[in-house]
């Protein structure tokens, strides 16, 4: 052995023990290296294994995402509770989904409610479906106002009929069925409903767009072909029309003007043209045309004076015109026309009027005047006075095409009238009518093969026969007044 | 170096024995015993931190009756006798402080600025109000504040550390040690409805101390939040890395109402920051308010300022609508946070008086 | 069996086993052997400093920690065995001194004998105690095992496997048993903890076992604790006849031959088998007055060093480093306790940096302030942070680094709602970025950004290329002929030069023309294929270009984003940024680090994003 190995030592002997706790020692170095080995090479666990939840977690299907988000667990501060077993979803016919569900309540009772919430593709559809399943008499049923925070309607519709409260905001139209009757059960419904409509967004269908009659150019051109000849091109450089041109025959006259047709057929109404002049630049601004045309002279006449009111301003165009804030109304020819704006202001008080100007000179008036004017008398007229009444003048359904004038003098008025009939029979016939009427209503003071005095509730009438006319005086509370005014009248006939 | 011992009695005695080998048992068994006490087998033990401390409710010991006044004005150019005239309706300071009370007055101190540029609270009104606080018998008014700039430079150049020494008060300045985490709510914080302060870092001592609280805050310009009135002004007790709550500046202001429930509040309105806040720096964009708003409720306090002292619409300032909705609706006892402060006007609580 | 030989086998195998346990402690190996996990901190969790270092500082005694038990009590009776039955410094020292050392006997007599300089150990040990106290645990530095641990980690591993892949590569041979790392491991300023081992192994030439005798901090708490020890080394003074002969071979320089030092003797049994009257044996509770039991210390001197150890702890945290002027590249390991926690935890023993897989755990120099000297931190350039590793929390004996789950780390499964442990936000250097500079496609940290959904995502960006600017001259039904712009004075513009099918693209590249009509409309087309000087578009004009109207060619790439609400600090993206330099174009630094979140001290809270952090409170 190399002397640097060789331990020098000076103890001979070793003792015992030494001996023996020396193999202890060894002992127990070999067990903890063995305890080493043996750990090491049994352990099977895994350190470093991903968890099994991270390995992806399939996607919540586009259904059950909206489940968690319509559905609250617990609603109107935990009094609802949703039974997590109940909710199904199904496709609708015309929803593209129904979401049903089962809500739990133990106060005031234990009771249910099922909600069944339709999910549309917009809100027009949902608010269609709400409307189809409103029943006829909804005024019994309340509107419950359901918001957000209890302040503003949010659901756009809603109402609580019976054991139902039923809503749509959005897209979604939402049915609650509950039980009970009491009020508390009504009120926990309400909560119910206003928990689930916090949870749907609010919107209403879109709003009919202008900017959506944009015209095509082809469109354009058939609707200049139509206003062609009766709407004139504006000649202000701001505005830019006719739109939207349409012609109406009295079988649409309806669509238009609604409940109005009615006086206006009773006119003798043949076509209206429609045109909408709008502003170039500030498109809010806008001047609809109505021009009627009714025919004859005497029914544009006639129609013009049944709209005109008692104050209109009048307006030198056409025959006659009066403006009403900023509105322009005219007759001329056989043509009414009105050009009415959304609201007064500076820029249609200098546009209508040229406007007017214009459409009145693209109308034929034949110039033929309405020769009753010239007939029924001026003295004591009143200014404006002069009417045409096409049907059940002075309410009485016998008397139609008649012309009317109102007089006053001092404190008396009465109106003076005058019908030109095809021939002499049918004014006997008037008479005798009138005769009937006055017997019935009032009392015949005098009476003649053509003349007839009456009165209805103190006011006198004067009427009579004269050759093709049926004229005289209706309304007065004087009767000699009466019967000097329609001798005069008779006497003017006669010339 | 080596003793030479005759000695051949050298076992140990059974004293020395015992005395020994307990010795060495005693170490062994308290060592024993202390790895046990101390053993963390989870190594959770030795993380975490202390409990967070809470906030009292300044207001709750006030019985403030709902027919007095919530909202007095007074207008003027003496401060002193402004903010005298503003308390009076409400039955002056010593219905808010009582004898051996200790108030804290919190200014806006937050930039070293003059107190003519309208960026602080008015020296003046610091003064009159520790006075006022004084003579209703307070045994110690506090004035503090955590400001953006330096504490020592900010009180100095705005005049305020002077003048609460002058009127008797101590000024506290922040130091690190003054700042403990504070419990703002009991639950965490839901992001979703725009809560944020679970605890933060809050300059502890002078609110632990105080009694009563009363917030004087200047009425200025704010370039990111466009006010910065009472609520935010609870800005300058905040520690810790406070810059990140810009993020979602009127979630914190009203989250900082929320936190605080003052006593009172009296907005000093004598010089208002109208533009370029909250720093300011320039004398045309100051204008002269001559007012001084007291009030009980701060939500409708900053409103009133925010309309009739700013001339902005305080329906379109978010922080207030939040605040109402975290604690004004009633939610919470002694708590007042109606923003619609015509609401008080139309019920008659709004005082306004000319000095 | 003389018992020298007995503790020689004991001290080898241990060594062996030691350096075993340390070698092995690999991601492959604890993969492969989780039961290695039981053992490998076991030489630092029977260290009775470390225990109570740390139940000093955290008042707590970590999990294993509680095994220095196994070894307190026994030198409680039987004295400081360790130093030269176990301790595998002690031994690697007791060999080089046995190797290296003079064969002199009087040289070897002299060397032995007891110095006052011996007595450095406790006052150094006192004043790393004092330190502990106010909170900053600095025993790591010195302590044999954690020393040797580092050492064998950041030196002599990396030694090892240079030269089994020399080998390797040389003799053309497959050596991957004896190779512990796919690659050798890099530790930066690693030459200073190997040279320091080097330095101090050296010196027992010079002093044999001068560290065990004069710095090492164990030896000293061993030392004090043997005061207690019922069995010593005695020395019966009939027999004796003052050779001295039994200092020839005393390990601990403990004065056999005269009192014995309790608190110094290694019970080597080297005396008992050197004295040739046999005056010496190992007794139990042998006389008192021929022992001395203490440490022998000044007290005087004591209490200097235990203020110098208190007064490093206010002069550490005074430097800033550790609290406000936070350096943003200290990143600390995904499971890492705040900061203020970590340094009250951390021994410096780099086992975590032994075991990361990819080697991103480095010794710290002074990111981290004076006390984070060695403690680990991330550099990105070298590795990154494996997303489902936890392998650093599965070793670190103290718990500065937690043990995470891997559901913990990715927050998933029931940590869903707090959230990953993010160990900081990576951040884009738009001027260094390729895409965003200098006009070259690339998005590899967008590839590689494990996240899912990407934090790292690309939003296509449309850019002229350079001299992209050019003048229409013709147009065709999809085609367009181009000319330079004319410069300057010029009458006739130089008609333009492509090379074919220049900007026909391919899947990550796309051209387009932009073409600004002379009314002011734009309008832009994707460029199908080109020859010299004529660009096919894809689709169809919308108003055909005339002539002198302006077209831009630009080329369309993906810029990267990081979206801050998923970047969890991984540093994948700044290692494979092609950009290798000092400045990566994306690097990451330690802002929104889940560990700081809770704590609101100025600078702590380094939350970069407010409402999204994860349980932020």
């Amino acid at each position: 052995m190399p002397n640097f190995l060789h331990r020098r030592t000076q103890r001979k002997q070793v003792p015992v023990t030494e001996k023996v706790i020396g193999a202890m020692l060894l002992i127990l170095l070999g067990a903890i290296l063995a305890a080493i080995f043996v750990t090491v090479a049994r352990d099977r666990s895994e350190l470093f294994a991903a968890p099994i939840e991270q390995a992806g977690r399939p996607d919540e299907s586009e259904t059950q995402l909206l489940a968690g988000r319509l559905l609250p667990a617990s609603a109107a501060d935990e009094q609802w509770k949703l039974d997590p077993n109940s909710v199904t979803s199904q496709e609708g016919s015309e929803a593209a989904l129904v979401l049903g569900a089962v809500y739990h309540t133990l106060a005031p009772t234990q009771s249910s409610a099922n909600v069944r919430i339709h999910r549309f593709a917009d809100a027009a559809a949902a608010r269609q479906t709400f409307l189809n399943y409103k029943p006829f008499d909804v005024e019994t049923a309340e509107s419950i106002l359901l918001g957000l925070t209890g302040q503003t309607t949010l659901g756009m519709e809603d109402y609580l009929l019976d054991d139902k409260v039923r809503f749509w905001s959005g897209r979604h139209y939402t049915e609650i069925q509950y039980e009970g009757a009491s009020a508390d059960d009504r009120a926990k419904a309400v909560a119910l409903a206003a928990a689930l409509a916090e949870r749907q967004l609010a919107y209403g269908p879109p709003a009919p767009s202008r900017k959506a009659d944009q015209p095509s150019a082809e469109q354009g051109q058939q609707e200049a072909a139509l206003g062609a000849g009766v709407l004139p091109p504006p000649e202000d450089a701001d505005w830019k029309g006719p739109e939207a041109v349409r012609v109406f025959g009295p079988a649409n006259l309806y669509e238009k003007i609604n409940g109005r047709a009615g006086l206006y057929f009773s006119f003798g109404f043949v076509k209206l043209t429609f045109g909408t002049y709008r502003h170039a630049k500030q498109g809010e601004q806008y001047v609809d045309c109505y021009v009627y045309d009714m025919g004859e002279l005497e029914n544009a006449f006639g129609m013009f004076k049944v709209e005109q009111g008692g104050d209109t301003e009048p307006v030198q165009i056409g025959r006659e015109g009066y403006v009403a804030e900023d509105s322009i109304f005219f007759w001329k020819g056989p043509c009414y026309v009105q050009l009415l704006v959304p609201q007064s202001g500076q820029a249609y008080s200098r546009f209508v009027p040229a406007l007017a100007e214009a459409a009145a000179e693209l109308i034929e008036d034949d110039g033929r005047k309405l020769w009753a004017d010239a007939v029924l008398p001026q003295q004591d007229r009143i200014d404006r006075s002069f009417a045409y009444v096409r049907a059940d003048a002075f309410s009485l359904d016998f008397l139609k095409n008649v012309y009317t004038a109102e007089y006053q003098a001092g404190e008396t008025t009465w109106t003076l009238f005058v019908h030109r009939a095809p021939d002499d029979r049918q004014p006997r016939d008037l008479l005798s009518k009138y005769g009937e009427y006055l017997a019935k209503y009032g009392k015949v003071e005098s009476r003649s093969e053509d003349y007839l005095v009456g009165h209805v509730s103190g006011y006198y009438d004067a009427v009579f026969a004269d050759g093709r006319y049926f004229a005289g005086l209706n309304g007065c509370a004087d009767r000699g007044v009466a019967e000097s005014r329609a001798r005069a009248l008779r006497e003017a006939l006669q010339e | 170096m080596t003793e030479d011992h005759d000695d051949r009695n050298d076992h140990p005695t059974r004293r020395e024995f015992l005395r020994r080998g307990g010795s060495a048992v005693a170490v062994a068994a308290g060592a024993t015993a202390a790895g046990l006490l101390l053993y963390d087998p989870t190594g959770k033990r030795g993380l975490g931190r202390p409990a967070p401390l809470k906030l009292k409710n300044y207001f709750a010991s006030i019985d403030y009756g709902a027919s007095e006044p919530h909202l007095s004005v007074a207008r003027g150019r003496d401060v002193a006798r402004m903010v005298s005239a503003a308390l009076e309706p409400m039955g002056g300071m010593k219905r808010f402080v009582k004898v051996g009370d200790v108030v804290l007055l919190k200014p806006n101190v937050a930039f070293d600025r003059a107190p003519t540029m309208g960026a602080t609270t008015s020296p003046a009104l610091v003064a009159e109000v520790a006075r006022l606080c004084r003579q209703a018998g307070a045994k110690k008014v506090i004035v503090a504040d955590n400001p953006i700039e330096s504490p020592e430079g900010c009180f100095a150049k705005t005049g305020i550390g002077q003048a609460a020494r002058e009127a008797g008060a101590v000024v506290m300045l922040p130091s690190a040690s003054h700042f403990r985490e504070v419990a703002v709510r009991d639950t965490p914080p839901d992001a979703g409805r725009g809560e944020i302060l679970g605890s933060w870092s809050i300059l502890w001592p002078p609110l632990a101390e105080a009694d009563k609280v009363i917030g004087l805050p200047t009425v200025k310009d704010h370039n990111l939040c466009y006010a910065s009135l009472g609520m935010k002004g609870w800005y300058g007790l905040l520690g810790g890395r406070r810059n990140q709550f810009h993020q979602a500046i009127h979630e914190i202001i009203s989250d900082l109402g929320y936190m605080i429930s003052p006593t009172l509040m009296i907005a000093d309105g004598t010089r208002v920051l109208m533009r370029n806040g909250p720093t300011g720096g320039r004398l045309q964009d100051v204008k002269a308010g001559n007012t001084i708003v007291a009030a009980v409720d701060q939500v409708a306090c900053d409103a009133w300022c925010y309309e009739n002292l700013l001339g902005r619409d305080p329906a379109k300032l978010a922080y207030l609508e939040m605040a109402w909705e975290k604690f004004g609706r009633g939610q919470l006892p002694h708590r007042l946070g109606q923003r619609d402060w015509q609401d008080y006007k139309r019920r008659g609580l709004v005082a306004e008086v000319n000095v | 069996m003389r018992i020298t030989t007995v503790r020689i086998i004991c001290q080898s195998v241990l060594f062996c086993v030691f350096l075993a346990l340390s070698l092995l402690t690999t991601f492959a190996y604890l993969d492969s052997l989780p039961g290695l996990k039981l053992w490998l901190s076991k030489f630092l969790e029977i260290d009775p400093l470390i225990a109570i270092s740390t139940a000093i500082t955290t008042h707590t005694v970590y999990k294993g920690l509680l095994w220095s038990l196994v070894l307190l009590v026994p030198t409680l009776f039987l004295g400081r065995f360790f130093c030269d039955w176990m301790c595998p410094y002690g031994s690697l020292h007791h060999f080089v001194g046995w190797a290296f050392n003079r064969r002199n006997t009087k040289h070897r007599i002299e060397s032995n004998r007891h110095r006052p300089l011996y007595r450095f150990k406790y006052y150094l040990l006192v004043a790393l105690l004092a330190a502990a106290v106010l909170g900053s645990l600095q025993i790591g530095l010195l302590d044999p095992l954690c020393l040797l641990h580092r050492s064998v980690a950041v030196s002599v591993a990396p030694t090892w496997d240079m030269a089994v892949t020399a080998i390797e590569r040389g003799l053309d041979v497959n050596l991957s048993t004896w190779r512990f790392r796919l690659d050798p491991g890099v530790y930066q300023l690693g030459w200073v903890i190997g040279a320091i081992l080097f330095v101090l192994v050296a010196l027992n030439v010079v002093i044999p076992r001068f560290f065990c005798r004069s710095l090492c901090p164990l030896g000293a708490t061993l030392g004090f604790f043997s005061r207690f020890s019922l069995w010593r080394i005695d020395r019966d003074p009939d027999r004796c006849t003052h050779c001295d002969l039994c200092l020839r071979s005393c390990e601990a320089a403990c004065d056999p031959q005269a009192d014995l030092r309790k608190a110094e003797c290694f019970v080597c049994f080297n005396c008992v088998e050197e004295c040739p009257h046999d005056a010496l044996r190992f007794a139990f509770v042998p006389a008192g007055r021929r022992e001395i039991s203490g440490t022998d210390v000044a007290g005087r001197r004591a209490v200097f060093a235990a203020v110098a150890g208190f007064l490093f702890y206010p002069f550490a945290r005074a430097s800033a480093r550790t609290k406000r002027d936070f350096s943003s590249k200290a990143i600390r390991p995904p499971g890492a306790v705040e900061e203020q926690e970590f340094l009250e935890r951390c021994v410096k023993c780099g086992q975590c940096m032994r075991v990361c897989p990819t080697n991103v755990l480095q010794p710290a120099v002074f990111e981290a302030g004076v006390e984070g000297l060695w403690t680990p931190v991330m550099n990105y350039r070298i590795g990154f942070c494996q997303t489902s590793c936890t392998a650093c929390g599965h070793v670190c004996p103290t718990g500065a680094i937690q043990h995470l789950s891997v559901a913990q780390k990715l927050g998933a499964g029931p940590h869903e709602q707090a959230g990953p442990v993010r160990l900081g936000t990576a951040h884009f250097d738009r001027g260094r970025c390729l895409p965003w500079s200098k006009n070259i496609p690339c998005v590899v940290c967008e590839e590689v950004c494990p996240t899912s959904p990407k934090a790292i995502y690309s939003e296509r960006m449309q850019l002229a290329i350079r001299d992209g600017a050019k003048q229409v001259v013709a147009a065709g039904d999809r085609a367009v002929t181009l000319a330079e712009q004319p410069r300057p004075g010029e009458f006739v513009a130089e008609s333009a030069r492509f090379e074919f099918n220049q900007f026909a693209g391919d899947q990550t590249t796309r051209y387009f023309v932009e073409i600004l009509h002379a009314d002011g409309v734009r309008e832009v087309h994707p460029i199908a294929s080109n020859d010299i000087d004529t660009l096919l578009i894809a689709d169809r004009w919308h108003q055909t270009p005339a002539a002198g109207e302006t077209a831009v060619i630009m080329i369309e790439f993906r810029v990267p984003k990081v979206d801050v609400s998923r970047c969890t600090g991984c540093g994948l993206c700044e290692h494979e940024c092609p950009v290798v330099s000092d400045r990566r174009a994306v690097y990451v630094t330690a802002e929104g680090e889940t560990r700081s979140q809770h704590y609101q001290e100025a600078g702590r809270n380094r939350s970069v994003r407010l409402l999204q952090s994860s349980g932020a409170s």
